[in-house]
C-alpha cells in the first residue's frame, strides 16, 4: 500500500515545490507587474502577448496568476502554522490536563466546528474595511486549529498510555519537559497529517473569500480573485476561471495526495507499534 | 444508561452555550464599529450614532451588554437589520426554507451518491473502473464548492441551455404539478454543486470502511455459510461499514451551510447565505451576527440528530461511551 503510493506523494511533493518556486521567483518570471494596466480594450483571449490572457482592467493574467501563487501560497502556510501551533497548544492541554479541561475544550472544538467556517470569516471581516495579508493569514489560521486540536488530543492520549511515557510521569518528569522531549517529536507524523488537512482545506476557503471581494484589497492578486474578475462572464470571460482553477485544484489534490500517504504512513507505525 | 444520556444533554447544552458565547465574542473582539460613519449614508450624523450607540446598549459594559446579548438571543430577538429594514429574525426566518431545500437535497445527493459508489467501491477493491472513479473522486473533493457551481453555470447553464442560471423557480411561472418540476429544474445545478464534493468525501469514507469490514471475520463467515455476494454485502458489510460514515453526517451540515453561501450567491438563491454576504455588502452587523448564530444553532441540531441516528441504528454504541 505505501509503496504504492510512495510516487505519487513524491509526484506531490514535486508540484508543490515547483509552484514555491514560482512564488519565490515572480519577479524574475513575470513578463508584467501584476498592476500594471496595459493599453488596449478591456479583457482579451489568451494569445502570444498574453499567455493566459487578460483581466477587465487589462493586466496580463499570467503575471498575476505567479504574483497571486505567492499571496496564495504564503497565506496558506502562514495560517497553518497558526492552525498547527493553536491546535497542537489546545488539544495537548486538553490531553495532559483531563477532567472538566478536556470536556471544556472538546466542546469549544466542537462550537467552533459548528459555525460554518466562512461564515466565523465573515463575521469578522465584516467589520472592517479590508484585510492584509497576515490579517487574513491569521483568521484563516485561527479558525481552523479544530482538526488539528482533535488528531493531536487523541494521540497525545494514545501516546500518554504508552509504557516509556507512563514510566516518565511516574519518575516526576515536569509537564514541559514531557512535552518537549516526549510528546512532541512523537506528534510530528500526526502534525504533518495535520497540516496537510489544513492547507487542504485553506486554499480553497481563501479562494472563496477572495471570490467574493472579501479577501486581500484590490490591486494584489490571488487566484480566487483573478475568477471574480471575470464579474458573471463565465463563458465570454473563459480564461479568468479556467487558469484559476486548474491552480487551485492542481494544488489541493497534491495536499490530499500527501495527506492520505501521512494517513497510511501515521496507521502503519500505530499498527507496528500495536504489535510489538 | 440513564446518567449518560444526561451527560450527553449537558454536552449538547454547554456546547450551544458555548456558541452563543463564541459568537458574542467575535463580534466585540472584532475590529471596527458597526455604528462608524457610513459614506453612502447621508442621514449618518454622530449624534443619531451616539443614540444608535444607546438604543444598542453599546454604552453599558461588557459584562451587562453580554447578559443582553444572551436573554435577547433566547428570546429570538436578533435586533434590527437596517439595510432590509425589518427584525433580524423576520429576515432570516424567511430565507430559511430556500437554505434548508439547498442543503437537505445536496446532501441527500451526497450521501445516496457517496454511499452508493464508497460502497461498491470498497467491495471491488482493485477494478480499473475503480481506480478510476478513485481518481474522479479525488479531484471532486479537491475542487472548491463555488467552482463546480462556476463550471455548471458555464456549460449547462449557459453554454447548452438545459438549466436556468438563477432564482428558485422562473416569475410567473407554472403552478401545480408543472410548478414542482420548474422548481425541481432550479434546483438541480446548485444541489449538485453543493452535494458532489461533500459526495466524493463520503463516497471516499465508505470505500475505506467497506474495505475493513470485507476482510473481518464476520464477512467472511456469512461467505462462508455460502450466503449470495450480494446478500453478504447489504446484509452484513454495509451494514457495519455505514457506521463512520453516519458519524461524520453531522459535521457534513456545517461544511454544506459554508459551501452554500458562495453556491446562493452564485445561483440568486434566495437563501441564508445570500442574505448574509449580501448583509456583509451593506455593513449590516446585526444581520450578519443573526445569521451566524442561526447557522450554527442548525448545525449543532443536525449533529444530534445524527448522533441519535447513529445510536439507534448501532446498539453496540448505546451501551459503550
Amino acid at each position: 500500500m505505501t509503496d504504492a503510493r510512495r510516487p505519487k506523494a513524491r509526484l506531490a511533493l514535486a508540484y508543490l515545490a515547483l509552484l514555491t518556486l514560482a512564488a519565490l521567483g515572480a519577479d524574475w518570471i513575470a513578463p508584467y507587474d501584476f498592476r500594471e494596466q496595459l493599453t488596449g480594450m478591456g479583457a482579451q483571449a489568451p494569445s502570444a502577448a498574453h499567455w493566459l490572457g487578460t483581466d477587465a482592467s487589462m493586466r496580463d493574467v499570467w503575471s498575476r496568476m505567479l504574483y497571486g501563487t505567492r499571496n496564495t501560497l504564503g497565506i496558506a502556510l502562514l495560517a497553518v502554522a497558526v492552525a498547527l501551533t493553536l491546535g497542537t497548544a489546545i488539544g495537548a492541554t486538553a490531553a495532559l490536563l483531563g477532567g472538566i479541561v478536556d470536556r471544556l475544550l472538546s466542546r469549544l472544538a466542537d462550537a467552533f466546528l459548528a459555525i460554518p467556517r466562512i461564515l466565523l470569516l465573515l463575521l469578522v471581516v465584516a467589520s472592517v474595511e479590508s484585510v492584509g495579508t497576515y490579517a487574513l493569514a491569521l483568521l484563516l489560521g485561527s479558525t481552523g486549529w479544530m482538526g488539528t486540536s482533535r488528531l493531536v488530543r487523541s494521540e497525545t492520549l494514545a501516546l500518554l498510555a504508552t509504557d516509556h511515557l507512563r514510566s516518565a510521569r511516574a519518575l516526576g518528569v515536569p509537564a514541559s519537559r514531557l512535552l518537549r522531549r516526549h510528546l512532541l517529536p512523537a506528534l510530528v507524523p500526526t502534525l504533518a497529517t495535520a497540516g496537510t488537512i489544513a492547507f487542504a482545506s485553506v486554499i480553497p476557503l481563501e479562494a472563496g473569500l477572495a471570490f467574493l471581494g472579501i479577501g486581500l484589497p484590490i490591486p494584489e492578486p490571488s487566484w480566487g480573485n483573478i475568477i471574480g474578475e471575470a464579474g458573471g462572464l463565465w463563458l465570454t470571460r473563459w480564461w479568468l476561471v479556467l487558469f484559476p482553477t486548474l491552480a487551485i485544484t492542481t494544488t489541493v489534490i497534491a495536499a490530499n495526495t500527501l495527506r492520505e500517504s501521512f494517513q497510511t504512513r501515521l496507521q502503519h507505525g500505530i499498527h507496528a507499534e500495536g504489535e510489538r | 444508561m440513564r446518567g449518560n444520556q444526561l451527560r450527553r444533554i449537558g454536552d449538547a447544552a454547554l456546547l450551544v452555550a458555548l456558541v452563543v458565547a463564541t459568537c458574542f465574542i467575535l463580534i466585540r473582539l472584532a475590529p471596527g464599529d458597526p455604528f462608524y460613519p457610513r459614506l453612502d449614508d447621508p442621514a449618518w450624523t454622530p449624534e443619531r450614532a451616539a443614540t444608535q450607540r444607546v438604543a444598542f446598549g453599546y454604552d453599558k459594559p461588557i459584562r451587562i451588554q453580554f447578559v443582553y446579548y444572551v436573554s435577547r438571543t433566547f428570546r429570538g430577538d436578533l435586533g434590527w437589520s437596517h439595510s432590509r429594514n425589518q427584525p433580524v429574525a423576520e429576515a432570516l426566518a424567511s430565507a430559511l426554507p430556500a437554505t434548508g431545500l439547498l442543503v437537505v437535497t445536496a446532501l441527500g445527493i451526497a450521501f445516496a451518491v457517496g454511499i452508493l459508489v464508497g460502497a461498491w467501491q470498497g467491495w471491488r477493491r482493485d477494478s480499473p473502473l475503480v481506480r478510476a472513479s478513485d481518481r474522479v473522486s479525488l479531484v471532486l473533493l479537491s475542487v472548491p464548492e463555488f467552482l463546480i457551481a462556476v463550471f455548471a453555470l458555464m456549460g449547462p447553464a449557459l453554454a447548452w441551455r438545459w438549466f436556468p442560471t438563477a432564482g428558485m423557480r422562473t416569475p410567473y411561472g407554472p403552478e401545480g404539478v408543472l410548478g414542482l418540476l420548474d422548481r425541481l429544474h432550479h434546483l438541480a445545478l446548485p444541489a449538485l454543486a453543493l452535494g458532489l464534493p461533500i459526495a466524493a468525501v463520503v463516497a471516499r469514507l465508505q470505500a475505506s470502511a467497506m474495505r475493513e469490514v470485507r476482510d473481518a471475520e464476520f464477512v467472511r463467515a456469512a461467505r462462508s455459510r455460502g450466503l449470495l455476494d450480494g446478500l453478504v454485502l447489504r446484509r452484513h458489510a454495509l451494514r457495519n461499514a455505514l457506521i463512520p460514515v453516519l458519524t461524520y453526517a453531522g459535521l457534513q451540515l456545517s461544511t454544506a451551510l459554508s459551501g452554500a453561501v458562495i453556491v446562493e450567491r452564485l445561483f440568486s438563491w434566495p437563501g441564508m447565505g445570500r442574505l448574509i454576504v449580501d448583509a456583509v455588502g451593506a455593513r449590516d452587523y446585526p444581520l450578519v451576527a443573526g445569521g451566524v448564530l442561526v447557522a450554527a444553532l442548525c448545525t449543532v441540531v443536525g449533529t444530534m440528530l445524527a448522533d441519535l441516528a447513529l445510536r439507534w441504528a448501532t446498539p453496540r454504541l448505546r451501551a459503550r461511551a
